[in-house]
């Protein structure tokens, strides 16, 4: 990033916090209102659809003060060691997905001067239930429990026979994790994994689950594992219904209001005048067109002696 | 007394009323062809024509119908923007509140809101069907109604269907404008029922409902349910019998 780059090299620390300060703010105010302008831009463009409940604004500048404190691993201010570019981008996926940083459904990585927005588990189950998703819920198997499932054969759905836990097994051993879904319609599906799987997704992190996290909190680690793994297929196989759904009305046109007044004010409701419509009991004389008399064919039809006025 | 649908839609609008003797076509816009099948061939019956406004799909039958020998009655507003000739011996020049006599029917036509040069709306008295209210093609009406005994009223969209269909990029905006601003809603279509006296009315046939933007057995059970009466959504090919004065 160039702006570190330029970084004078010969002040004193304290100076160079201050100036890192000043600039870190600026930049901050700036890459918000960037990216909420140009979010305004897209969305009245129709090119982007912002999911409905969320708050782009109130996320973004929740995501600004959260990078404002965000260092990367050489202890520069994310703000300034990413380009202006990722930066926006990543808030942008963000928005994009609805997620909230500041209920850590999404966590900002810095990987070298680019920002990434990565989608942590709890953004996974909200973003999944706006696809229909639920409810969710996993518990892990620890070691000495008697665990169950069988798959049912014309579904290809898995069922859970039995989890029988004890209070003693309990925070034990971590032998597996199984996490069951209950989608709104009522269809319901269970995800399972064993120690070995979760192991093999662990080791595609950084950490490779070796985290301070994955060591003393195993259990959770395992849930969050096979939760991830759960809501995967829901959110990528879903189309973008929810985008579309639920919203309020869009505001009138300016035809549109304007004709439901002249409705609201006109109809039904000829001034002064009742209703119109023959008697029930018809005695009416009325012309005949098929004996028009030669000048119903010229111009003054509209003269013509015999009409009548109605109501009568 | 009978209805026959033989178009209800943006494609074409036509319906007879008829009995074994009289037959009265209430607008023009299907093929003169479609109409001779539908009379078996015969225009022994056939009284005259009446036809709301220029718009092809309810006027397109016209020219051919003159030379086959219907008498045709629409306002001067609509002969002239179809550039027919008004001196035709067999068309008619009616007007808004002055009734006339298509054989055994008589005919009160009323103004209604289109985006047209003289559109009418049409109140049928025959001593069978006794008054038949028809309205078609207008944002709403001005007037209220008596002594009603069968309703044929618009029902083309929905508000609620069309703003989805905007919002989903179905439908551009400047249709769902003009739309508005010409055709009937199924919200303006029960306002409308409400505002008049239904005492006496025996069946409600809800036409002209649009491809996209409504819902048939939505709009039905909206109207059935607002007035209690027997409510039909007209669909080419239908004959709705027992379109008469009483219930039996």
């Amino acid at each position: 990033m160039s702006e570190v780059n330029q970084q004078p090299p010969a002040q004193n620390n304290n100076q160079v916090a201050q100036t890192n300060n000043q600039q870190v703010q600026k930049r901050e105010v700036s890459i918000v209102d960037m990216t909420l302008n140009r979010i305004q831009e897209l969305e009245k463009a129709e090119a982007m659809r912002i999911p409905p409940n969320y708050s782009a604004a109130n996320a973004v500048r929740a995501a600004a003060l959260i990078l404002a404190d965000l260092k990367d691993r050489n202890n520069t201010p994310i703000l300034n060691a990413c380009t202006k570019e990722s930066i926006a981008n990543a808030l942008l996926k963000m928005v994009v997905q609805g997620l909230n940083p500041m209920k850590r459904q999404c966590s900002f990585i810095a990987y070298g001067n680019s920002l990434v927005c990565q989608r942590e588990y709890q953004g996974s189950i909200a973003v999944a239930k706006r696809y229909g998703l639920k409810s969710i819920t996993a518990n892990a198997i620890y070691d000495g429990e008697d665990f169950a499932f069988q798959v049912d054969t014309e579904t290809g759905r898995r069922k859970i026979l039995k989890h029988e836990s004890s209070f003693d097994s309990y925070g034990g051993n971590v032998k597996g994790a199984y996490a069951i879904i209950e989608m709104e319609d009522g269809s319901k599906n269970v995800e399972i994994m064993n120690m070995k799987q979760i192991q093999a997704a662990w080791n595609q992190g950084p950490t490779k689950g070796q985290s301070p996290a994955h060591k003393n909190f195993p259990d959770q680690m395992a849930c969050k594992t096979v939760i991830n793994r759960a809501v995967k297929s829901i959110i990528n196989s879903s189309d973008d219904a929810d985008l579309f759904e639920d919203e309020p009305i869009q505001a009138e046109t300016p035809v549109t209001a304007a004709v439901k007044q002249e409705i609201a004010e006109n109809a039904n409701s000829a001034s002064g005048s009742e209703s119109i419509g023959f008697e029930e009991e018809e005695n009416v004389q009325v012309q005949n067109h098929s004996q028009q008399p030669e000048i119903e064919k010229q111009e003054q039809v509209i003269e013509a002696p015999v009409k009548q006025k109605t109501p009568f | 007394m009978r209805l026959v649908v033989l178009g209800s839609s943006s494609k074409g609008n036509c319906y007879l009323l008829e009995n074994d003797t009289d037959t009265l076509i209430i607008e023009c816009g299907v093929t003169i062809n479609e109409i001779k099948k539908a009379l078996n061939f015969s225009f022994d019956n056939v009284a005259g024509c009446i036809v709301s406004h220029e718009h092809g799909d309810h006027a397109k039958g016209i020219v051919d119908a003159l030379k086959v020998g219907i008498e045709v009655y629409t306002s001067r507003g609509t002969m002239r923007a179809l550039e027919l000739d008004v001196r035709h011996h067999r068309l008619h020049t009616i007007k808004e509140g002055e009734v006339f006599n298509v054989g055994p029917f008589k005919v009160m036509p009323f103004k209604i809101e289109h985006d047209v040069a003289e559109p009418l709306g049409f109140i049928i008295n025959h001593p069978e069907c006794g008054n038949v209210l028809f309205i078609t093609d207008s944002y709403y009406v001005k007037d209220t109604f008596k002594n009603i005994h069968n309703i044929i009223i618009e029902a083309n969209f929905s508000q609620e269907i069309i703003e989805e269909r905007v919002r989903n990029g179905a439908s551009p905006d400047f249709l769902r404008n003009r739309i508005f601003k010409s055709h009937m809603s199924i919200e303006t279509c029960k306002k409308t029922l409400l505002a008049n006296d239904l005492s006496k009315v025996q069946n409600i046939v809800l036409i002209h409902l649009s491809d996209g933007n409504s819902n048939a057995t939505q709009f039905r059970q909206i109207i059935q349910a607002a007035t209690g009466k027997r409510v039909y959504v007209a669909d080419a090919g239908d004959v709705i019998d027992n379109f008469n004065k009483t219930a039996f």
